[in-house]
């Protein structure tokens, strides 16, 4: 059955008492009972305020899987991830292609200040993440995962090689740097995976995991978090 | 109690509104390259889950033109037989699944009417167009991997195996040939397209192995271009038989300069 059908039926399930109610208003209304009314505006009141949080429940989950949660992982860490990390739960997407052999990475740019100090770091966030088996063994699909990260880091210490060399020396001008980089990184992401068709194309990704390989080992100066600046 | 009843109308109407509007295709259009399993999803779509009287998908059809487009898209085993970075024995797994396929698909779309016309005429020549150029990486990859798996490449044997491979490689190239027989059964427009193939895939298989035995399509060759009425197939076998010669030539300086 189509997904949308499924769920319409299902919130008209649920919101059948309140139909009732409308029904009944409807027939009643024109012998003047204002009870009616009463009566279906207390029965949506309770029927939309469990549907808010039961939604909100389920969409908080989809979102960070806190059920199983794991805290973000640092890069440092990448050469221990497996499948086992991808701890997220897909509640609304069963295919991806038509394929059920899919997974997703959730990656991100976090920086600190400290002082004169800032701290830009890239980041795996396990409960958000997602693998459709957390048991498969697939290798080829877990490498192109991690490099979905490797960007992540690159980006990370682009942004660090930026503020370096334009001698950046505020807080306003780090914070705009790095949402720059973060939509470069972005744009670069979508790029890796049209490229190599989400790891299909086997040349291809093996030439970006070459190319990225490069591009951190070019990067390695800024491989430290920590930057100093003057405020 | 109407009122009742006219919410619940509504209710299911919009229900039905919203499963309408919002009918996903059977096939994967928005996928950039086909594997086999969506090949053969489409092929199972196709010809077990559509109404009794529904055309399947063709050019002509607006809606479904792009079905048939991506059906027919020679990028979608190219992208993995020409990828040199994965492993010979993978690719020719590969492709010989989509061979299966391809079979499935010719005889899917050789649908004929009453005056044994072809209903899907364009359609089944781009698919056989596709089977052709699919064979020609298969057969190419076939060997390939008998050389790698060698353990001499000067063996006899080994020679033995590669022009048996590409004997059947040009026999199976020889049944395209056959339907010239049949040429009156195809529009203008679809003997233009059906001599294409001859100018793209025979000429490729002509120089992919340009010291083949090609005799028994020189055969065919003259004895179709006796039978047909057709100009542009006369025209592209014509073009295909000196090519043939060309290479003959080519061959036969090569010895000449040797025994010089």
């Amino acid at each position: 059955m189509n997904d949308v059908v499924l769920a319409t039926i299902i919130i008209l399930i649920y919101f059948s008492p309140v139909l009732y109610q409308v029904g009944k208003l409807l027939i009643e209304i024109k012998n003047g009972n204002k009870l009616s009314l009463k009566k279906l505006y207390s029965v949506l009141k309770i029927t939309t305020l469990l549907f808010v949080i039961v939604l909100s429940f389920f969409l908080s989950l989809s979102h960070t899987n806190f059920l199983n949660y794991e805290g973000r992982l640092e890069y440092n860490k990448i050469d221990q991830i497996t499948f086992k990390n991808f701890r997220g739960l897909n509640l609304f997407k069963e295919t991806f292609y038509g394929k059920k052999e899919f997974a997703y990475i959730v990656t991100k740019i976090d920086y600190e200040f400290d002082g004169d100090n800032v701290s830009i770091q890239s980041y795996f966030y396990p409960s958000r993440s997602f693998v459709y088996n957390r048991k498969t063994l697939n290798p080829q699909l877990l490498t192109h995962e991690l490099y979905h990260f490797k960007i992540t880091e690159l980006y990370a210490r682009k942004a660090k090689k930026r503020i370096v060399e334009n001698k950046v020396n505020t807080k306003s001008e780090i914070r705009k740097i790095i949402n720059q980089i973060r939509l470069e990184e972005r744009l670069f992401q979508k790029e890796y995976d049209f490229e190599t068709f989400h790891s299909y194309v086997y040349s291809e990704q093996k030439k970006y995991e070459n190319n990225i390989d490069s591009l951190l080992n070019l990067h390695l100066d800024y491989k430290n978090p920590k930057l100093k600046f003057i405020n | 109690m109407s009122n009742l009843f006219k919410v619940f109308t509504i209710s299911l109407s919009l229900m039905l509104f919203i499963s309408c509007s919002s009918e996903k295709s059977k096939f994967p259009i928005e996928k950039r390259f086909w594997d086999v399993n969506d090949y053969k999803n489409a092929i199972w779509e196709i010809k077990y889950n559509s109404k009794e009287g529904d055309k399947y998908p063709s050019f002509n059809d607006s809606e479904n033109s792009v079905v048939i487009q991506k059906i027919t898209d020679h990028e979608n085993f190219k992208v993995v037989l020409d990828d040199s970075k994965l492993g010979l024995k993978y690719r020719n797994e590969i492709a010989q699944e989509f061979f299966n396929i391809c079979r499935d698909l010719i005889n899917t779309y050789e649908v004929r009417d009453l005056t044994d016309h072809y209903v899907y005429e364009r359609e089944f020549i781009e698919i056989l167009h596709f089977g052709l150029d699919l064979q020609l990486k298969y057969f190419k990859l076939g060997n390939d991997e008998l050389i790698e798996n060698t353990d001499d490449p000067n063996s006899q044997e080994l020679k033995n195996g590669i022009n048996r491979n590409v004997d059947t490689l040009i026999h199976n190239f020889l049944l395209y040939l056959d339907d010239v027989n049949n040429e009156e059964v195809l529009s203008e427009e679809g003997k233009k397209l059906y001599a294409k193939g001859f100018d793209l895939y025979f000429a490729d298989m002509v120089n992919l192995f340009p010291d083949a035995n090609f005799s028994p399509l020189e055969s065919k060759i003259d004895l179709m271009l006796n039978k047909s009425k057709s100009d542009p197939i006369k025209n592209s076998l014509t073009k295909l038989k000196e090519l043939i010669n060309s290479k003959k030539a080519v061959t036969n300086n090569v010895t000449e300069n040797i025994d010089f």
